[in-house]
Formats: C-alpha cells, structure tokens, sequence
C-alpha cells in the first residue's frame, strides 16, 4: 500500500481542542495538509480555528455522541477541503473512578465521547475516505489492552476500540482505505491532568516509582507518532516504545486472526464496493458532492 | 481463595430468560442453589421461574436502566439472601458491516452488552463483598479477535473482557472475585440470529463445521457452573478455543500483578487500611453501594 501524501490533502481530526488533537492538528498544517477540526462547539474550538485558519484549516462543530450532528459536520467538512484522505478519532475523555462505584452520568459521558464517538465518525468518514483510499486512525491506549485500575470505564471503551479497528481491517479488506490505531501510554495533557486531580488516582500515580512507568509523552511526541502513522498507513503504534511488550501478545492476536479470516470464507462475504451509510431516518444517506 | 460453595446459596443471573440463562438456571437450582433471575419481562421467564420452583424467584427488568437493575438486584438479595454468585450473561447481536451498522442496532447492542453487564456488575458488588462472592461475565471468543460482519458486538465483549479484569485489581482487598467466560457459538436463539443473517450465515456455512460448530447450552452452563465454584479468571467454552486467549490473559495478569505492587493498591478500595503511610487518610472505606441516580 502507498504512503500517503499529506501535501494540500484533507485530514479531519476530532478532539481537535485536546492538548493531543490540537498538536496533531498543528503538525499537520506544518506538512501541508487541509485540515478539519472537529470537536463539540467551544470557545477552544474558535481560537484553533482562528489560530489555523490562515494555513487552510477550517472548524466543524459536533457532539461525538451525536450521530447526525457528526455525519453533517464531516460532510460540510470535507465539502470545504476538498476530500479526505485522512481520518483521526481522537475525542476522549477519562472520569478516575472503580467500575463498581462509576455513577451514572460519567459512566455515559466517557462511552459517549469514546466509543460513539469513535464508530460514527468512522462511519462518517468511510465513503469520505473509500473515495481517496486513504486511511483511518483511531486514538487507543495500552489501557485497553491490559486494564488500568481507577480509571473506570475509560479502559473499557478503549478495548472497544480497539477491537473496532481489528474488525474493521478485516471488513475493508477488498478496498484500498486502510484502518490503523496508535496505542498511547500517559500523555501530558487535560485528560491526564484529571487523573492527577483525582484524590485515589493522583496519589496512586505519583508514588508509583516516580520513574518511567508514569511518564507521560509530551503531546508534541504524541502527535509525531499519530501523524507517522498517518502518513505510513501503519496498523499499530505503541508509544511510549517500552510498553510494546504489555500491547503485543494481543496485537499479535488481531493479526493473526485477520490473517485467518482473510483467507476464510469470511472473505467473500465482505462488501467490495463502497459503502453506503446506513439511513437514519428524514436524512438523505452517501456524502455530499463538493 | 478457597472454593465457592453454591448449595443454599443465592446467585443472581441477568439474561435468565436466554438459552444459556435457562440451562443455567436449571443446572444451579439442582445443586441446590437458589437463583434471582433477571430479565426482560415475558413468557420465558415466567416460565421458568415457575419451572424451577421454590428455589427461583424472577425480577423483570429492563437490563438497560441502572436504576431498576439496583432495585431489582436488592430485592433479589431480600428475597433469597445477598448472591454469593453472579453470571451477568445479558447480550444481543446484530450481525452487519461495522460501518453499516444502522443507529438503533449500535445502540441496542451497547445499551444490553455493556451497560446492561456494568450496572448488573455495580448492583451486585455490594453483596459479593459482603459473601466474598465471585461474578462472572459472559464475554465473547469475539471479544479477543473481531468477528467481521457481526456489528459492534465484538467490541462490547472486548470491553467486558477488560472490565473485568479492571475490577478484579480493584476489588484486590475485598473477598469477592470476578472472570470471564469467553464463549464461542452456543446454540441459543442468540447464534440463531447469527445464522439467519444472508451474509453471516453463508460465512458460516461454508466455514469448516469444526470450527463452527455449536456447544449446548447446557455444556456452557456447566462451564459457567464449575468457574464460579472455582472461582475462575477465564472460563472458555469450547475449551479448544482457550488458546486464542491466551496472549490477552497473559497481558492482563501481568497488569494485575504490577498494579498489586504499585502504590495502586493503597488506593482501591480498603487499600488505605493496608497503607503505611495512609494512616491520616484511614476511612473505613468498604464498598458501598452505588449511588442512584439525581442524574440526567
């Protein structure tokens, strides 16, 4: 498969207003791309827009959870770059918690920004990308692939995404757009500056060897990785390199069985042409025209 | 930990009404349990609480709304004792394409697999701390590696897999115990709904029979049964299928064994009784139970 070119080509990067997503977004502009900001609208959301509008990139305002509001925000996006070729679902939110104890309401806000936020604007963002043969890149985390204790169902919704991008890599296989994840340890950021706020985790986390098991990646490093991966269509990146040995032995699962399946009966129930979206009901389905 | 006696024991089952629920049920009451069971409203479970006797005592409840799965698991516990077991085995599949997948089926599938198992597992905490219990979710052979065309299903299972784990490293200084029961196909109405999809189906068909052939539901019950008088991690039916698993085990009891070195554990619940430097911060913090919602 090709490397892709981000030079004057349309990326849409969700959680744009994060420390993560809004130095993704930044390294993309710098490589020349036309970049799409999505996130739920905020007085963040504006000033990215307005910091990076004179490179080209435009603001579209959603909330992750909202199927409809993503879908015509991505279409009125990529209407305005011109096409995507790249796709990062990088809205997440933690809420430190033990799952017995996680109430109601930050249960749903941290499924609804991670797990619906994730699959709609893949679904989205697939007959977007399906047009260029470009790539789609999830934002998971080592937490999904070994659990993190307190840091309720945050890890929960990242095995869900991760799984997500297995099956999807599987689904897609007769069609050029690819399907990728970069797992994430610790990152310098909002989300992890909750979970040093919080009374059980902040605490847990600081007298925890001081040393590199809770050193977070700058955000900048953060985005490096997200950005190579991008441009190299790559189907996992581990960051930080030392934690490749907790995410391993399961990525190696998910490549094995997508090897198997690939060669399965399976194989040829798969769709080969491009996909339409599902309708929802008094809204027309496919992408619009630019 | 020692094993889990069942016998004059109260278990609470979620999903009761379903095949594997059912036979569950049935093949507990017979080692002399008695068993809550919890379910949609509707014939079969009637049914089968007046099959089963004095020893069941059904709760019908939309699995979906954590209120009502609080109400209905305490008054199982008044009703039949606080559970020393529990097997949350409520779930739903809608076979599609991931990203065909409409709304409504997305929806459906997480609200049953995934809220439905996290607020049963929320309402029973209380009381398997309490009996020094052990919960067991059924999570998925799909929930390790994606079955393609079978929706968002697979990616609930993963997350019950890693939720469950998460919870056993924070329950590490109470008695109770959680695990996995990682099924593959079972012949309940369940899979049915599998084979009945053109796509899937045909997929299924023309795979190799031994690798899709279906356990009985009773073999799966009596899976489910010995893992919780075990008390055990991962239970995976049909046991060839274990190995699959395997890597993703080993990657999470390594997670559980650091985190129960790390200063993490002062901080779990009941950690700070065994925290040297905790004594300012000393509460008597047992697990409580969960709060109900002013929410929303």
């Amino acid at each position: 498969m090709s490397r892709i070119d981000l030079e004057d080509r349309g990326v849409l990067v969700t959680g744009a207003t994060g420390a993560v997503g809004s130095a993704t977004a930044r390294l993309l502009v710098e490589r020349g791309a036309r970049v799409v900001l999505m996130s739920r609208p905020s007085e963040r959301l504006d000033a990215i827009a307005e910091e990076l509008a004179p490179s080209g990139a435009v603001a579209v305002a959603a909330r992750a959870d909202h199927r409809d509001e993503v879908l015509r925000a991505v279409d009125d996006g990529a209407r305005q770059v011109g096409g995507l070729v790249g796709v990062i679902a990088g809205a997440g939110l933690v809420r430190p918690s033990t799952i017995a104890e996680q109430g109601e309401d930050d249960v749903r806000a941290v499924i609804d920004t991670n797990l619906y936020g994730t699959l709609w604007t893949f679904q989205a963002t697939l007959p977007h990308v399906d047009r260029t043969g470009g790539h789609l890149l999830a934002i998971a985390s080592i937490a999904g692939l070994a659990p993190v204790g307190l840091a309720g169902v945050y890890p929960a919704t990242k095995a869900a995404i991760a799984e997500i991008v297995s099956q999807l890599r599987i689904e897609l296989m007769h069609r050029e757009t690819s399907v990728g994840a970069v797992y994430l340890g610790m990152v310098s950021s909002g989300m992890s500056d909750d979970i040093k706020a919080h009374e059980r985790a902040g605490p847990a986390l600081k007298r925890t060897l001081g040393g590199p098991l809770t050193r977070a990646l700058t955000a900048e490093d953060a985005a490096k990785h997200i950005v190579r991966a991008l441009e190299h269509r790559t189907r996992a990146t581990v960051a930080p390199w030392w934690q490749i040995p907790v995410a391993a032995p399961q990525l190696a699962v998910h490549g094995l069985v997508e090897q198997g399946l690939r060669l399965s009966a399976l194989a040829g129930q798969l769709p080969r042409g491009p996909v339409l979206r599902s309708r929802t009901p008094g809204r027309k389905s496919g992408p619009q025209d630019s | 930990m020692t094993r889990l006696e069942l016998r004059d024991r109260s278990v609470l089952i979620t999903g009761a009404a379903g095949g594997i629920g059912t036979a569950l049920a049935a093949q507990l009451v017979d080692r002399g349990a008695r068993v809550g069971l919890l379910d949609l409203p509707g014939h079969g479970l009637t049914q089968l609480e007046a099959r089963l006797g004095s020893a069941a005592f059904a709760v019908p409840v939309d699995l979906r709304d954590r209120d009502a799965v609080l109400t209905a698991t305490d008054t199982v516990a008044e009703r039949l004792g606080p559970p020393v077991a529990a097997v949350l085995g409520a779930g739903v599949v809608r076979p599609d394409p991931l990203l065909q997948q409409s709304e409504a089926d997305a929806r459906l599938v997480i609200d049953v697999n995934l809220y439905g198992t996290l607020w049963s597992l929320q309402a029973v905490a209380p009381y398997v701390a309490q009996t020094g219990g052990h919960v067991l979710a059924l999570s998925s052979v799909a929930g390790i590696a994606p079955i393609p065309l079978s929706g968002v299903y697979p990616a609930t299972k993963a997350a019950i897999d890693n939720m469950v784990t998460q919870t056993r490293v924070e329950w590490m200084h109470t008695p109770a115990s959680a695990g996995t029961v990682r099924l593959s196909f079972v012949d309940t109405p369940m899979a049915q709904t599998v084979r009945d999809d053109p796509r899937a189906g045909r997929a299924i068909r023309r795979s190799p029979s031994r690798l899709t052939r279906a356990s009985t539901p009773d073999d799966a019950a009596r899976a489910i049964v010995g893992g919780l008088e075990r008390r055990a991690h991962v239970v995976t039916v049909p046991r060839w299928q274990a190995p699959a698993g395997w890597p993703q085990t080993l990657a999470h009891s390594v997670a559980e064994a650091i985190f129960r070195r790390t200063s993490l554990r002062f901080e779990v619940p009941g950690g700070r009784d065994a925290d040297p430097q905790g004594t300012e911060l000393r509460t008597t913090d047992a697990p409580t139970h969960p709060e109900r919602g002013p929410d929303r």
